[in-house]
């Protein structure tokens, strides 16, 4: 392989970026952790009152016998919600940066630990680990006041590349679990409709939320392959959104859609990806904060 | 010593989200998953619950939070753990259901308790035939004042 080859690969996994791109992907995500807590703060909190033969650790949780006591957890859910203070305006980041990640990662695997290991926080948890421990604050931070700008440089690409990077792979593994249990099989769309009423009647008959839309279309038989066949070709192409910004934004798109189909066939709410959270990583963030900190409703807040 | 730190982050964080496929059978974790949800075919859906009743023996509606949280999903696996450990287990999250329906005004009126389970048509259900192919009873409890 000659040097140029090796110089594409290498711009292409470490590649030179500014370093508000990662910052602003820091402040995005981390201001979408602190909506979480306080929307999910006091179901989080709750996990402490849980009876303890309910308990079933997973993950970093898995270290514990039993339940924390009530008191611990309703701290650690405080002490969470208060350290992505600190991570959002980086301030003080290589001690909150760290501690913010392993805060969240603790309090959202707790929640996982009684009987049902949810989805939808997988990426975030990550996502804010990789930024904890990358100079993702040395822009728009507290911490970089006063420094000169620095030129775009690799150390603030590779941890957008590497977040794309399980990004992808969350859908591909998705795809490939499908695949593995149920087959080819799982395009002719026979799965999905079945699923898609069980999840139905599930929640009608537990008094829960459920999805009008769904539980409506289940009845057409015809509708269902091609939703199995588009949903499997978007998990499993997924690693080729990392192969172009203009292929990133189709596969976002239809990813965004694909997700929006599932609040309206199952009223499952994949908040990370339907706020676009989950997809900054491909994009020029720092772009976004621009704009949103041009909006006037900021500017007014910045004025007082 | 930037390129180290990435390729080593990298490899590890990688390696850990492939972990779950690798392991047989796979096994769900936290962050690290083997997104299982909806690849399975499912057969018709059995519905795991509690089921409250007035004095008069109709049924009323208790809320998710009754039996675990606010997620209906928390509480539908609940029910279905306490139901797949045994009869001692279903007892159990009834009289722990019974305990916190005392406590709440808005089901006054409930005065007994049932664990259950109902076989559905799932694709039928929605188009007309609500009745369980099958139902089993596993527990009963009196919600006392």
């Amino acid at each position: 392989m000659n040097s140029r080859w090796l110089r594409r690969i290498d711009d292409a996994l470490f590649p030179a970026v500014p370093a508000a791109r990662l910052g602003a992907v820091r402040v995005l995500i981390g201001a979408f952790t602190i909506l979480f807590l306080v929307v999910r703060g006091w179901n989080l909190a709750g996990y402490g009152d849980f009876p303890a033969h309910r308990f079933k650790p997973v993950g970093v949780v898995s270290i514990l016998d039993a339940p924390l006591p009530a008191s611990v957890v309703y701290l650690l859910v405080v002490l969470t919600a208060l350290a992505a203070v600190p991570f959002v305006l980086g301030w003080r980041f290589r001690v909150f940066g760290p501690l913010f990640a392993v805060l969240l990662w603790w309090t959202t695997t707790y929640r996982q630990c009684w009987g049902m290991v949810f989805h939808t926080e997988n990426l975030m948890v990550l996502y804010v680990a990789i930024l904890a421990i990358t100079p993702s604050a040395d822009a728009y931070a507290f911490d970089a006041r006063g420094r000169p700008t620095t030129a775009p440089h690799r150390r603030y690409g590779w941890p957008l590349k590497l977040m794309a990077t399980l990004l992808v792979l969350s859908y591909l593994i998705a795809g490939l679990a499908k695949l593995r249990i149920s087959g080819w099989e799982w395009m002719d769309g026979e799965v999905l409709r079945v699923q898609i009423a069980y999840d139905n009647v599930r929640k009608l008959e537990l008094g829960g939320l459920h999805a009008p839309l769904g539980a409506w279309s289940v009845q057409f038989g015809w509708l269902f392959p091609i939703l199995g066949t588009v949903s499997l070709l978007l998990e499993v192409g997924a690693p080729l959104a990392l192969l172009g910004r203009r292929l990133a934004f189709v596969w976002v798109i239809a990813t965004w859609l694909f997700h929006l189909g599932v609040l309206l066939m199952m009223a499952i709410f994949f908040a990370f990806p339907l706020s676009g959270g989950a997809f900054l990583p491909l994009f020029r963030a720092e772009v976004a904060l621009e704009r949103i900190r041009q909006t006037r409703l900021v500017q007014a807040f910045g004025r007082r | 010593m930037d390129r180290f730190y990435g390729i080593a982050l990298s490899l590890v964080l990688i390696g850990a989200s492939l972990w779950p496929l690798a392991q047989d059978p796979p096994r769900d974790s936290f962050p690290f998953s083997n997104y299982p949800m909806f690849a399975r075919k499912k057969g018709n859906p059995i519905v795991h619950r509690v089921k409250a009743y007035d004095a008069a023996g109709h049924r009323v509606s208790i809320t998710p939070e009754m039996i675990a949280n606010d997620e209906v999903m928390q509480a539908a696996r609940t029910v279905y753990h306490a139901v797949r450990k045994g009869r001692p287990s279903a007892m159990r999250l009834c009289r722990e259901t019974a305990a916190r329906v005392r406590k709440a005004p808005q089901f006054d009126q409930v005065v007994r308790l049932a664990v259950v389970s109902d076989r559905f048509d799932a694709v039928g259900y929605l188009t007309g035939n609500q009745t369980p192919e099958r139902s089993w009873h596993h527990a009963d409890c009196e919600v006392s004042r």
